[in-house]
């Protein structure tokens, strides 16, 4: 196995959106909603992931995050839509490194190889519901925050780290 | 010299790097590329082993996974049990013991039970140990079953880990099949996966003396594999073996000492679009006396030993087959300068081009072979003609057996297809198909190297063009001629000798033992297998084939097709535990979930356990001098006359919006939830479907559409499937979205008649008074300088204010709450507290008064059973269960007459004590700090009406009396958390 790199990453805004496409599409003002399952979109400055029928998760960095809640405040009333702020909700962990796939293939039964640059699923890490994020030179899982340390300590084994004292 | 057998030259050996073992304690040498096995036979160590129930002599049986005789205990860095030999790759220092045997196997005092022999007959134990009882016999019966021990402790070395993997193609065996279909998958540009068993790939073309692409097999094999491994749409394992198919074509392989020395052993999910089975073939031992004395060798073993590892296993053999294998052996021990002093062949006319190169050879046709003699090793056999008559003794020191091939059809079978007996080489093989599966080479029945070669190019191109791949290959070898014939000999006719007759030389089961189950009925084969052990353990029966089938056959008159085989069940090879565990070491061993105040409770000293749906919670904070009682009463008085502070962010948290949510919430809640008014909230039951106590918690409303619930912490994850379930099944239609919040709310909860006080203390815009915030409902604002919705429900039965919070903020929160509170002598409570709160307030708790018995009504909340309602999930279960009026059992409480006594949960109340049918049980005792005394709450029958009465609790060792009263023992009007 070739090195690896595990780590946390920064907090990220993150919003949980339920609704049909029409909706959500309307509320994001027409940016672009992926366009099939397990993707993601890039826009300016935030990423629309599919993660279920008729349900989205925005994220973007975490200084804009009041500026959505504002944004998505104004539809707070409406009862065909659900936006919820997730931002505690998940803690973001990267795997990097010549050895990162076969330490993800340890933790995901998904083929991740052969996925698209593109791929965002919900799938399970380590048996545990998790979102999966392909990036260029790296992945990303993005799991509820009560797991992390779990989740570290699993990917640390996985990739014959040292676990932190 | 590396042995006194090792020949001068030949064998895929490393003769200049020497390497040193030991083998139940005796020093030896091999080399670089030998196995254990290889080895002891060049050392001329022959008797290895003792059987599993007589303590027979055994040696050396066969060159792989499917050997019978010999298993050894690993020691040291590679501490494992039960390994056999043939599989154990030698390496220096190795440290290996015979297993079942004490002191050794040339003096074992286990072969006493030798003696016992005639009173150990299959299924024994069943008919011998009925008197006094079977348990009087058992312990020690145990201890003699079994073979080697398991290790002391796991293995320091490294560790285990487990892998998934997709591909287009997984290619099971890289013998002659195997290696020319991943060759045109592997040009055909597929994602190629190659398993193979042995550390050298190519099976069998490592022994077999043939020409491919004019070079020898075994170079051809080296070169194949060579370039394969360097291909980048293959992935070649070694030391691999395939050990399960399971559903939609998961292969689980098991992969020994991968490439990276920290791993000990590798499990990988392999997902393949196609399968292709080219495993091989085993040989298979014939049935006849003393077929099991140390010597006697599967015929292919023979040459794999001479012709691989350079390694003679004796000086002066016979053969004894029914096919035509054997007569390729008999040349290569020739070369090897073993006397062959004769082949024994039950068929009355072998082919006479089998004899081309063998002049000279002395010929036995339509004989069989009725003794082996010697002691600890072959020195003599007789044989004699099949249809009868005198016997001809020969001596020798080696006796190779071959009873015909079994293809490998495991994997096939478990992957759903079916099998079938072949006349023509007398073994089961394929037939039919298993979906993506195919099967190549010897185990597809194809049983000669060249041909299988050929067959192996031609499934992998058809396999690339079925992925939609071009692929064109050629065999690299034209088919030779010859062929295979066999004729079926599945037991000797020796009379008499059917006691030592083995069938299964693993498990010690005779001729004699299958001729018994069969004259006591047993005639299925599955039923032979289960009485006589025959086909279990390490090997599977891979050594019997089909000679079980075949003796069934003749004694019940069926075709051995009609026979059967048993199943073919997974493991297929013995797999390590640690291997199937994968890598769960220290503190991964199972999930946990930490909530932003975890290390402020290890900080403080709490006593951590889990405390459902895998979080770690605070049991108690223990002080100085403290016991666990001391402390729990400590933080229980705080609540109940200072102020208290625990963490409830694990507690299940769900959004609810849609304009369906109301509809919903009336139909998962037994009350009426669609006309909360707005911050208003209500307890309530969820039921499941037939009519059980599902969960319990309060649903807030917070907007027109929009509702907040709180539910257990254990029982969150079933509600959310639950919510799931019911929306996406049975109503798919409703406008209603869930989002499961939990560790998006978190909060701090503080509790007791000082929680108003702390919490003004904090700062906060909220108006706290009761009338301006009373008890369930909710109001959002800022405490501490944090963004925040307050709520005010109780699970304590004390005046209470949960604080949720964004996790960020939590500990940022709680460091407030602590020095706000430390003027009021705020403790942190843990959920021993907790529990005894909700114990003296009679609040019901899963898994102690919500047992999935009882139902609402059972434990008082038959108020929440709502009539209004046009239906709610669970009702119909309950009026249906209800109807008969049969006496129920219903939640009381319970006063022991020493009021000091604590009684154990879970203890059964019985008529006046007795030993008889209980009428309930204790659900949960405590000691009351409100109370000064234990107060108890339990389900009894007909509680309710039971009130005053005495009732009995029924200890092992006393019985003991309790008065019913009601199930309520603090602030039964609930003026305290209403204030």
């Amino acid at each position: 196995m070739g090195l690896v790199h595990v780590g946390a990453l920064p907090m990220r805004a993150c919003f949980d959106l339920k609704g049909t496409k029409e909706i959500v599409e309307s509320v994001l003002e027409n940016a672009p909603l992926p366009s099939k399952p397990n993707t993601r979109s890039e826009n300016n400055g935030f990423e629309i992931h599919w993660i279920g029928a008729e349900n989205w998760m925005l994220t973007a960095p975490l200084e804009s995050e009041n500026e959505w809640i504002g944004r998505f405040s104004e539809f707070s009333a409406n009862p065909e839509l659900l936006v919820l702020t997730v931002s505690d909700l998940f803690s973001f962990v990267e795997i990097s490194g010549e050895g990162g796939a076969d330490v993800l293939a340890s933790a995901v039964s998904v083929d991740f190889l052969g996925l698209g640059a593109d791929a965002s699923l919900f799938t399970e890490v380590f048996g545990q519901k998790a979102l999966l994020v392909k990036r260029t030179h790296c992945h990303e899982i993005a799991i509820e925050n009560s797991l992390t340390e779990f989740l570290l300590i699993k990917l640390r084994i996985a990739a014959g780290l040292a676990l932190p004292s | 010299m590396t042995g006194v057998n090792r020949l001068a030259t030949g064998g895929l050996i490393d003769r200049d790097k020497t390497l040193k073992f030991t083998f139940n304690g005796r020093n030896l040498q091999g080399v670089e590329g030998d196995s254990l096995a290889s080895a002891l036979v060049a050392n001329d160590v022959f008797l290895t082993a003792r059987s599993f129930k007589y303590h027979r002599p055994r040696g050396i049986v066969s060159c792989g996974h499917d050997e019978p005789g010999t298993l050894v205990e690993l020691t040291g860095d590679l501490a494992s049990a039960n390994q056999p030999a043939p599989t154990v790759n030698l390496c220096e220092g190795l440290d290996a013991v015979s297993v079942n045997c004490w002191p050794s196997p040339e003096f074992d005092l286990g072969s006493l039970n030798r003696l016992l022999a005639p009173l150990l007959p299959a299924g024994f134990y069943h008919k011998t140990f009925l008197w006094p009882g079977w348990g009087t016999y058992r312990p020690l019966i145990r201890r003699m079953a079994g073979l080697a021990h398991a290790p002391a402790r796991p293995p320091e070395c490294g560790r285990f880990e487990s892998r998934n993997r997709h591909c287009d193609v997984l290619v099971v065996g890289a013998g002659p099949a195997g290696l020319s279909a991943a060759m045109a998958l592997a040009l055909s540009g597929a994602d190629v996966m190659i398993v193979d068993r042995g550390l050298k790939p190519g099976g069998c073309l490592n022994w077999k003396r043939i020409e491919i692409a004019g070079m020898s097999a075994c170079d051809w094999a080296a070169e194949t594999s060579t370039a394969l491994a360097a291909m980048e749409n293959v992935l070649f394992l070694r030391n691999s073996e395939a050990w399960a198919v399971r559903e939609d074509n998961l292969v689980l392989v098991n992969e020994h000492n991968p490439q990276n020395p920290d791993v000990i052993e590798r499990n990988w999910s392999v997902r393949a679009k196609f399968l292709v089975a080219a495993a091989g073939a085993a040989e298979r031992m014939l049935v006849f006396p003393n077929n099991d004395l140390p010597g006697t060798m599967l015929a292919s073993a023979i040459q794999c030993y001479i012709n691989r590892y350079a390694a003679k296993p004796g000086q002066r053999a016979v053969l004894f087959t029914n096919n035509n294998s054997a007569y390729d052996v008999a040349q290569d021990m020739l070369s090897a300068g073993i006397e062959v002093a004769a082949i024994v062949d039950s068929r009355p006319n072998a082919p006479s081009g089998l004899l081309q190169g063998l002049k000279g050879m002395r010929m036995l046709g339509g004989h069989e072979i009725t003794d082996v003699r010697g002691s600890r090793r072959v020195r003599r056999i007789v044989a004699r003609p099949v249809q009868g008559g005198p016997g001809i003794g020969i001596n020798c020191d080696l006796l190779g057996v071959s009873g015909g091939w079994d293809p490998s059809v495991r994997l096939w079978s478990q992957a759903g297809g079916g099998i079938e007996f072949s006349d023509k080489i007398c073994a089961f093989i394929p037939a039919g198909g298993a979906g993506p599966v195919v099967c190549s080479g010897a185990a597809a029945g194809i049983l000669s190297a060249p041909a299988a070669l050929g067959e192996g190019t031609k499934i992998g191109c058809a396999v690339a063009r079925m992925l939609g791949r071009r692929a064109n290959g050629a065999s690299p070898v034209r088919e030779a001629g010859g062929g295979y014939s066999i004729e079926p000999f599945w037991r000797g006719n020796a009379i008499g000798r059917a006691d030592v007759s083995f069938v299964d030389m693993l498990n010690d089961v005779t001729l004699a033992d299958i001729q018994l189950a069969l004259r006591e009925g047993f005639t299925s084969v599955e039923h032979v297998k289960r009485y006589t052990t025959a086909g279990m353990g390490f090997n599977q029966g891979r050594t019997l084939g089909p000679n079980m089938a075949g003796i069934i056959s003749e004694v019940t008159k069926r075709p051995v097709g009609e026979v059967g085989v048993t199943t073919f069940r997974s493991p297929t090879v013995p797999i390590s535990f640690g291997s199937i565990a994968g890598g769960r070491p220290g503190p991964a061993v199972v999930p946990f979930r930490n909530t932003p105040i975890t290390q402020w409770n290890i900080d403080r000293g709490a006593v951590m356990y889990e405390a459902g749906a895998r979080w770690r919670r605070p049991g108690y904070f223990p002080e100085a001098g403290e016991t666990m009682q001391d402390a729990v009463n400590r933080e229980a008085s705080a609540v109940r006359n200072g102020a208290g502070i625990y963490d409830g962010s694990p507690l299940g948290t769900f959004a609810v919006k849609g304009s369906d949510a109301g509809r919903l919430m009336d139909m998962l809640f037994t009350n009426d939830c669609s006309d909360l008014p707005l911050r208003t909230g209500r307890y309530g039951i969820m039921l499941t479907d037939d009519g059980r106590i599902l969960d319990d918690g309060v649903a807030f409303r917070i907007g027109e559409h929009e509702f907040l619930l709180s539910m257990s912490t254990g029982h969150a994850p079933l509600v959310n499937r639950h919510i799931s379930k019911f929306l996406a099944v049975d109503r798919p239609a409703w406008n209603v979205r869930v989002t499961d919040l939990t560790c998006q709310w978190m909060n701090a909860t503080l509790c007791g008649p000082l929680a108003r006080d702390i919490l003004e203390a904090m700062g906060t815009d909220i108006e706290l008074s009761n009338e301006a915030f009373p008890f369930m409902t909710v109001r959002e604002g800022v405490v501490a300088g944090f963004p925040a919705r307050v709520v005010r429900v109780s699970f304590t039965g004390s005046l209470s204010f949960e604080i949720n919070v964004r996790p960020r903020d939590l500990r940022a929160l709680w460091d407030a709450a602590m020095q706000a509170g430390h003027g009021f002598g705020i403790q942190p409570i843990g959920s021993e507290a907790n529990h005894v709160l909700r114990v003296e307030k009679g609040f019901i708790s899963l898994g102690h008064e919500v047992d999935g018995t009882a139902d609402p009504h059972d434990l008082g909340l038959g108020r929440l059973m709502s009539g209004r309602k046009a239906d709610f999930i669970g009702r119909r279960s309950v009026e249906l269960r209800r109807q008969p009026g049969t006496p129920r059992r219903e939640l009381v409480g319970l006063l022991t007459s020493d009021s000091s006594r604590l009684i154990p949960e879970g203890a059964p109340i019985t008529p006046d004590g007795h030993r008889c049918a209980s009428e309930g049980f204790v659900s949960a005792s405590v000691w009351s700090v409100a109370n000064g005394r234990s107060v108890s709450l339990a389900l009894l029958l007909d509680g309710r009406s039971r009130i005053g009465e005495t009732i009995y609790v029924r200890l092992p060792k006393e019985r003991l009396p309790a008065e019913v009263v009601g199930p309520c023992f603090f602030d039964q009007a609930g003026r305290e958390l209403r204030s």
